[in-house]
């Protein structure tokens, strides 16, 4: 029997769909009516599409763009970036990844059964992170065990990501009973020390929301004008004609207006559910309040999000043109999710720590990308799921998570010092968890911008 | 707009005329279609919002109440 083909088929409808039908189900195993189950699925599913529709279009129409932005100026890097995408595509293919789906329901089961965790994860269409990290190590050791304990180790680390922003994730959205458990937002560890270094630098303690910016710099700040500014430069740098210019530019902008609309919308139909689910939940396990995990496009309402992901894309092209040893050019995998949602989970949505995280940390996803290029070729050729030519190679230049997988592909092979970097990084994962536990609400630190005739007086909204 | 402005089935419709915009101007890849998107998106962000989804901002300024009895953030009167 090959199981492998079963979960794909399972899965081949799209997150879209497969998040949709366990959203109803779970809902009616809540106790809510049928009619109210299934409506709620439905508008997730809607939802789901619209968004996938916005953001594939964004990257359809940057990519041309900057691959033109890479011809002109020369840029000649060996490794094409086939994106989320052609990552998902190639593990989905290899013949172990169904294995991964098992082991993230049994950590899942056995984590909620035993209270270290209370977060439902109903995001089944990226169990193929886990199958990817699964099959780095195994590139790495020649272990299905190791890669086994990979699997584990990241399935732990997602929940526990998703216990850490449930509460954030509620006052951000106002939606209580889901999280975002995607090991994308792992990023946001390795972030925190300079993050935390911005404590004491004061231009970073004030309330940098998208709103504060409007009252600074005006219509400037408004998130549609921003990415219209940035799909211009794009298109004015890739040599488009005019036209084709404005045309970037006004889908960038169209995205920017769109999707938090967009995510709004669908996201708000999710109360009911959420708040029957919660009341299921209080009525059944006293003193737990469990959490649904869905992927990070529920975050999708957030403008600074998007705002850092645009205004990232140029300067991720820019690195990759300059970084020394760097092999990949950015470009299905320009958009880079994990510091967008790492940055906004992390500062709780403070955009000028965003951006400046962002610029920080963007290098280590080139390198990563670089060091996996290998890995990426080989699984691509030996499972045939995207076609590679002979002398070519691939890889994903916003590679989630990869200071985890390198650490874990290393250490697992006996390297001590990857050993001590991996333990450092799961004892700094442990530190920010505990200081997410009793701060759940970064934003709540940062200070209303300073009005100028009274520079003492500080008002909170 | 004062009826337009309170609304919901309307803005819901505008909502939707919007999106079917955007997925035609994706399709067709005719992207001047995009700047009715912005319009619109504008207008459903600065007066369709409010009318749209309450049930969020009233849930947003509940768990802020929260916060606020459990003094978690205050509130500083301007001087």
């Amino acid at each position: 029997m090959n199981w492998n083909s079963i979960v794909q088929a399972i899965l081949s409808p799209g997150p879209s769909v497969v998040i949709s039908i366990l959203i109803m189900i779970l809902g009616l195993f809540f106790g809510m009516k049928v009619s109210k189950a299934v409506l709620s699925g439905l508008y997730l599913g809607v939802g789901f599409i619209g968004m996938s529709m916005a953001i594939n279009q964004l990257v359809t129409i940057v990519t041309p763009a900057t691959k033109a932005l890479a011809k002109n100026t020369g840029i000649n890097l060996p490794a094409v970036d086939f994106g989320w995408t052609g990552a998902s595509a190639i593990t989905w293919a290899w013949a172990v990844a169904f294995v991964f789906f098992a082991i993230e329901i049994g950590v899942n089961l056995v984590m909620l059964v035993t209270k270290t965790t209370n977060v439902v994860n109903a995001d089944m269409w990226n169990v193929w992170g886990l199958a990817l990290t699964g099959y780095m190590v195994y590139f790495a050791t020649g272990s299905y065990i190791w890669a086994f304990i990979a699997g584990v180790i990241q399935a732990i680390i997602s929940l526990k990501l998703g216990d850490m922003w449930s509460e954030e994730i509620e006052n951000m959205l106002g939606y209580p009973g889901i999280t975002v458990p995607h090991i994308e937002a792992f990023t946001a560890i390795i972030m925190w020390p300079v993050n935390r270094l911005m404590d004491f630098i004061p231009i970073f303690n004030y309330r940098w929301s998208a709103k504060e910016l409007k009252k600074k710099i005006g219509i400037l700040s408004e998130p549609v004008v921003m990415g219209s500014i940035i799909g211009l430069i794009i298109g004015l740098a890739g040599r488009y004609t005019i036209a084709n210019a404005l045309s970037l530019a006004i889908t960038v902008g169209a995205v920017m207006a769109i999707f938090p609309v967009m995510a709004k919308f669908f996201m708000d139909s999710l109360t009911p559910f959420g708040t029957t689910m919660s009341n299921f939940m209080k009525n059944r396990f006293k003193n737990r309040e469990f959490v649904i995990g869905l992927d990070w496009p529920v975050l999708g309402q957030s403008t600074e999000l998007w705002v850092t992901m645009v205004v990232l894309i140029p300067v991720s092209i820019a690195f990759a043109a300059i970084l020394p040893g760097n092999q990949v050019l950015p470009i299905a995998g320009v958009i880079n999710y994990c510091l967008g949602v790492g940055g906004l989970l992390l500062t709780g949505g403070n955009l000028l720590r965003m951006l400046v995280l962002g610029i920080i940390y963007q290098p280590l996803f080139l390198y990563g990308s670089t060091y996996f290029t290998n890995v990426f070729t080989k699984l691509a050729r030996d499972t045939g799921a995207v076609n590679v030519p002979k002398g070519s190679l691939v890889s994903w230049s916003s590679i989630e998570a990869p200071d985890l997988r390198f650490l874990m592909s290393k250490a697992f092979t006996g390297n001590i010092f990857a050993w001590i970097g991996l333990v450092s990084l799961l004892i700094l994962f442990w530190f920010v968890y505990r200081s997410f536990k009793k701060n759940p609400v970064p934003s709540k630190k940062y200070k209303e911008q300073l009005i100028k005739k009274n520079p003492k007086s500080v008002v909170a909204k | 707009m004062p009826d337009l402005g309170k609304s919901k089935r309307i803005w819901t419709f505008i909502s939707f005329i919007t999106f079917i915009l955007f997925g035609l101007a994706a399709l067709l890849h005719q992207y001047w279609i995009n700047i009715f998107v912005i319009i619109f998106g504008l207008l459903i962000k600065y007066y369709g919002s409010n009318v749209l989804f309450t049930k969020g901002k009233e849930r947003r300024k509940y768990l802020k109440q929260k916060l606020i009895e459990a003094r978690v953030i205050s509130i500083k009167k301007q001087k």
